[in-house]
Formats: C-alpha cells, structure tokens, sequence
C-alpha cells in the first residue's frame, strides 16, 4: 500500500509544475477539499487550459474571496501557445489527450481526481456508469440557485445520458451554411429546410456545368462525422448496446459523400481557387465564387462571415437526411463533476457560474452561449456594431440557432477514432464500402459491448 | 544454568540452516509480497467492489454481469481458441525440429542459433517487421499484386488470427526445441542399444523409447506453450491496436481496454477468472504427470 501512495503522490508532484508554468497561479494546494486556513480550493483538470477559463478563474476569484480555483492542466506543449482557443478548431494534440486520459484516470482511482473534469475526450458515458461522475440534474433546481428560465434547456436535454445529466457545455458549435445568391438563386433551395439529396442532387447539377468551385473543401471525415452526429442514436445506441454501421443506410451515406467528391461538388483546395491569400478590409467583399461555403460558428458575430466572402450571401442551415429536424451541435468543451469531489457545491458554484451571464457573454467562450440573455445581448449588441452591424434579418435567425439545436452529436473518441481510420481506407479508395461497414461495425461492436 | 540452556538453545537456532535459509529469502519474500501478493490482494478486492473509490461490496456480481458481457465471451472463445490451435503446432513443430537436429546434421550449431535468435530480438522491432509484411499496402500485398492478384487487408480478415499463429510459433518454436533438445540428450543410449539388438526399428525406437523418456519434458513444454501463448498479446496489440479485427480480441485485448477505460471491476474479475482457469488447468497437469511418472 505504502508504494500505491508513493506513486499517486509522485504523479501529482509531477503535474503541479506544469500547470504552474502556466502561469495559473498554483497554490501548489492539492488537497481538493481545501486546508486549514479557510480558504478553498475548486481544481479542474483540463487538457489544455484555455483563455475562458483562465478568465473564469480570475473573476471568480475576485468575486469570492477566499475561493481558489486551480486549473490543472494534464500537459502543457512545448511552446506555449497564445490563442489557445484556435486548438477548439482542430481538436487537441492527441499526444495531450493522451496524458490527460492517464492522469485523470489514475487521479481517479487514487481519489484525487479534481472537483471538475474536462471530460471531451474522455469516455465519460463509461465513467459515469462506474458512478464516477456526479450527476448533475440534483443541481439544476431553484434550491441550488438553478433558474430553468435563463438557459437553453434544450442543450442540457440533449446531453442526457440514460436519464441523468453527467456533463454539461458551457458552449455550443455548430454548423451553418453560407449560400452564394447568385449561384444558387436558380436552384430554388429552402435556406431554412433542406436536405442532403437537394444538396447532392442540385449542387450536381452545378457541378456538371463546370466553371467555379461549388464549395469550400471540407475534408471527408468531417462530413462524415457531422452526418452520423446528426443520426447519432441510429449508429450508436447505447441503451441496446447496439452500433448501426453495418446497414444499407450507412453504406449509402459513405457512397453519398464519396460521390460529392467524384462529382467535384467538392474539391481539394487549388492553390488558384480564390482570393483567401487576399488581404480584404472590414466590410469588404472578398468576392469568393463557390456556390456554398460552411462554417463552424463559433461565435455570433462570425455570422458576418458571409458578407466577408460573397458579394451576396444567404444564411442556410445545414442540410438535414429529411429536412425537417432540428440541428445537431457539438461542444467546445464539456465539463463534468467528480462523484467523490468533497466540495460539490462549491464545484457547482463555480460551474454555474461559467453558465453566468458575464462568462457567457466573454468573447473568448469559444462557441455559443447557452445563457439566454447573454445570447440575446450579444446579438442584439451585434445588430448596433459601429463598423459591421448584423441585419435585423441575421440577427433574427442568429436568435433561432440555439433553440432549434435538438441533438448532441458529438461522438465519443474512441468511436470516432475507429470510424475514421476504417473509412479513411474507403475515402481513400483501397477498400470497399461493404469492407469497411463490416470491420467497422465488428470494431464498434467490440467496444460498445465490453 | 537456566542461563546457559537458553543460550545454547539460541546458539543452536543461530547454528542451524533454518534461520539463514529465512533470513535469506527475506529479500525475495519481500519483494514477492509487495510486487506479486499485494496487488492480486487488491485486485481481488476491486473484483468484489461495485465502484474502485469507496465501494461496496457486492459479492460475485462482477463476475456474474462479466460472463453476460458479449465482448468477454468472444475474447475468451478466440484466446481458448488461440492456445488450442498454437499449442499442439508449436510442441509437434519443436518436437520435429529437435529430433532432426539431435543428430549429426550439417550446419548444425547455425541452425540452432537461427531457431533460437526470435527469442532474443526486442519485440518492438520485430513487429514493426511483421507490419511492414502484412500491412494493407505491405510486401506481401505487393508481391500478390506483382502475380495479378488481388490485395487482402490480413490483419483486418478472417487471416488476421493465423498470422498471430504465425507470430506465436515463430517466436516460440526455439525455446521449446531447446528444452526438447536437452531432454533428447537425457535419454540413455543403452537403450537404443538394447532396442536395436532385439530388431527395433526406428520408428519403434521412437515411440517406446524417446516418447516415454521425453514425457517429463513434454509436459513442461505443454504448460510452458499454454503459459506463452497468452503472452502473444503484446505482439497483436502493437500490430493492430487495442480493436484489432474481432478473431484477435483476447482476453488481453478485454482487460487492457478496461484498465483504460477504469472499468477496474471488470478487468479484476476477468483476469482472476483467467488466473484461476490458468491455475486449476496446471494443476491438473501436474497431478497427471505425477501419476504418470509414479507409472513409468
């Protein structure tokens, strides 16, 4: 036993000077309970610490005197990097995952594991059925200074996992779609309901035709990834323990966007393609020529976006299987509590207040707000910007986005590992559709029945 | 005089092997205790707990919702599947070798030393081979392409387990030989001799003299074989990965991907019902050999 103990208390060693040199301001307090002097200590274990959180910390912090907040970061890269909000955009180092996965594992088992875990690329759905992970609905009540009122309930709903709520977003991502009017003006497409046959269908023709690109390259697996976190419970279903792979539907879909590839709707960017390398001024049309540019928004303001690249853009959502659903979205970070955390309030405390108006409305959230009125503040800030403001048309759809969102569909990274390396070989054209759905769903099956 | 028994009773403690022979196991002890005892001790406990922290205890539930558990089944039909197709080929195949080189053969010492090198060289790099051989765009791919022939994805097939018998034989034959090859040593010639003044042919020879002699060995090679194959995980997770095609998902592959997924429950379940399926099979062979040697 004495050796267990020496580990555990060498590997925590080993983790305060890394998120010291981050210049969070470590304590160097690990205990999560706090210590003697009254003052406590909330820890959140993340992968990489990001600018939201540091500025959490700092106000929350400055509004409660005596509470410490402690970001431990499970790897620190080489060179710090100043906008660590950029690394939202392309997922984590996968060398950082790696290790925030082993010492959120290991702190787990030896019982130090933080009050608050960045559980995104963790399997967090295993740990909360290992009743890890507190659930956090016993907190979302008036009791706990929970207002029902002031969120997007529908984020929260769609995170449930098996009627408990493990893990919470403090912002969304999601899809939208830039249309450019005078491409697509004869297409007659719905921007507010559309479906992926109009898109495959219609933009075919387009393509047929020739002349300029149809869309800005999205890489394969990214619509892939986007098409099943659209129809996530059809391919992974975890009540049953069934994966969905080996249908004809998903044979169909991978067949589906290989062809968006061979019809040229989409293409590897060409370095003559357009004008991204030209420097354009704020308000200023960068005059782009693809008939649909998408985006993931991040932020309400990259709503101008279109603006920016087309001469005469329309907002569209996404493209739908039947044209009729809710959109999906994905999280910018998900946030979950430690079961046997001795501070739990004081970790909801903290939680809600990353739900706040004043933290939702922070410019470096990272997606978008799931407090209403920081969304409607924001967008209704928008609407009076000086330089670029939002037209009253874009501001009304930009207030439908985050109620409309009705699915979760982010997949879980161990599945999303597989599915990409199985169907990268189709993509790629070595195998065929059939081989890959069969080792794919043998592979997903495994791990979802273990 | 009370005095004196009691020091000579404590010299002679001191004076006997007992006391030396404990106090030079110490260290061993110590260090069996602490790396070995200690951990199956509080891997037992996990197996009986519902949650690694704080948990109750629920008795053999773990155990029981393992044996429902789809994934564990099939891991332990492919590992029970694994060892009772590599075993009997690795002691047959061994068992050739050793014969044929027991006797004057040219080259002897090199072959050998060539059966015996896989034992020798770091599995890192030998699997990175091995890769390199089967992989989709692989040598072997090549060459196939080379005939006109289509390419098979090996690791991801119905192929993917005969190449870990591949691996496993390749790996192990020489040991085995070896051990074959000193129990050939072992038998004595007078009875060759004897054998063959009575008209015994070779193979006669063979079957009444060289098997019985070698059936200690054969059963140290058995449950050493048994013992290895297991140990063949390492090789098919750095090859294809902790999901590899589902006819390589052993029992291995289970308990890896719950220590990483901190399902402790299941891992310590599965891998004391591996331990004591282990246990109780070798305890039966030594019972079998016990009274078969008592026969002979």
């Amino acid at each position: 036993m004495a050796s267990l103990i020496a580990l555990s208390a060498c590997s925590s060693g080993a983790n305060t000077p890394a998120s010291g040199s981050s210049n969070n301001g470590t304590s160097g307090e690990q205990n999560s309970g706090g210590n003697e002097s009254g003052s406590k200590v909330i820890t959140v274990s993340v992968v990489t610490s990001n600018r939201f959180l540091e500025l959490a910390k700092e106000k929350y912090e400055a509004a409660n005197p005596g509470v410490k907040i402690e970001l431990k970061q499970s790897y620190v890269p080489p060179q710090q990097q100043a906008g660590s909000m950029t690394m939202y955009a392309f997922g984590y180092d996968p060398v950082a995952v790696e290790k925030h996965v082993a010492t959120v594992n290991a702190e787990l088992m030896n019982g130090n594991a933080s009050d608050l875990i960045m559980v995104d690329t963790l399997a967090y759905a295993k740990y909360a059925d290992k009743k890890l992970l507190a659930n956090l609905q016993a907190y979302m009540n008036k009791e706990k200074g929970f207002n029902e009122e002031d969120y997007y309930m529908n984020i929260f709903d769609a995170l449930k996992y098996k009627d408990g709520l493990y893990a919470i977003a403090p912002n969304v991502v999601t899809n939208q779609w830039f249309g450019n009017t005078d491409r697509i003006k004869d297409l007659k497409l719905d921007p507010n309901s559309w479906t992926w046959a109009q898109f495959s269908e219609k933009l075919g023709e387009l393509a047929k035709k020739g002349g300029d690109p149809i869309m800005g390259y999205t890489p394969p697996e990214m619509l892939l990834s986007d098409r099943i976190g659209e129809n996530l419970e059809q391919y992974i279903n975890w009540n049953e323990k069934k994966a969905g792979f080996d249908t004809p539907e998903f044979i169909a879909l991978l067949n589906e966007i290989k062809a968006y590839f061979d019809n040229k709707i989409i293409q590897e960017p060409q370095q003559t393609a357009g004008g991204v390398g030209k420097a354009i001024k704020m308000g200023e049309s960068m005059k782009m020529k693809e008939a649909f540019i998408n985006l993931k928004l991040q932020r309400f303001d990259s709503l101008n976006f279109g603006q920016m690249v087309f001469e005469k853009p329309e907002l569209f959502v996404p493209p739908t299987e039947d044209g009729s659903k809710g959109s999906s979205f994905t999280a910018g970070m998900l946030l979950a509590m430690n079961e046997k955390s001795k501070n739990k309030d004081g970790a909801w405390d903290f939680l809600q207040f990353l739900l706040s108006e004043e933290m939702q409305t922070a410019p470096d959230l990272g997606g978008l707000p799931v407090n209403k009125k920081a969304a409607e503040s924001q967008i209704d800030a928008m609407t009076k910007a000086g330089e670029n403001p939002l037209t009253p048309e874009l501001a009304e759809k930009a207030k439908e986005i985050v109620p409309k969102m009705q699915r979760f569909g982010g997949i879980e990274p161990k599945i999303n590992d597989i599915v990409k390396e199985e169907t990268a070989l189709f993509f790629k054209g070595e195998k065929s559709a059939e081989d890959v759905v069969k080792s794919l769903q043998n592979k997903v099956t495994l791990y979802m029945e273990e | 005089m009370e005095k004196s028994n009691f020091g000579r009773r404590l010299l002679r403690v001191f004076r006997s092997d007992g006391l030396y022979a404990a106090l030079f196991l110490i260290p061993s002890l110590a260090g069996v205790a602490l790396f070995f005892f200690l951990p199956f001790g509080i891997g037992f406990y996990y197996s009986l707990v519902d949650t690694p922290i704080d948990g109750k205890l629920v008795g053999f539930r773990n155990y029981i919702d393992l044996l429902s558990n789809k994934s564990f089944k099939r891991a332990l039909w492919n590992s029970f599947l694994f060892t009772a197709l590599c075993v009997p080929i690795n002691m047959i195949l061994s068992l050739l070798l050793a014969t044929l080189l027991n006797g004057k053969v040219y080259g002897q010492r090199w072959f050998r030393l060539a059966f015996i090198s896989p034992l020798v060289i770091p599995v890192a790099s030998v699997v990175l081979i091995w890769q390199i051989f089967f992989e989709r765009n692989g040598t072997l791919n090549g060459w196939l392409e080379a005939w006109g022939m289509a390419p098979v994805d090996w690791l991801d097939s119905g192929s993917a387990l005969y190449i870990a018998i591949l691996i496993y034989i390749w790996k192990n034959v020489g040991y085995n030989m070896l051990l074959f090859l000193a129990g050939l040593q072992n038998v004595p010639e007078h009875l060759y001799e004897a054998a063959r003044i009575d008209g015994a042919g070779k193979w006669r020879q063979w079957r009444s003299i060289t098997i019985i002699y070698l059936t200690p060995t054969t059963f140290f090679v058995f449950i050493m074989s048994i013992i290895n194959s297991f140990k063949v995980f390492r090789e098919t997770y750095m090859l294809a990965g902790p999901y590899p095609h589902q006819s390589l998902y052993m029992l291995q592959h289970f308990m890896n991907n719950m220590f990483q997924q901190l399902d402790y429950q299941k891992m310590t379940s599965a891998a004391f019902l591996m331990a004591s399926a282990i246990v109780v099979m070798v305890l039966v062979l030594f019972g079998v050999e016990r009274r078969f040697s008592r026969w002979l």
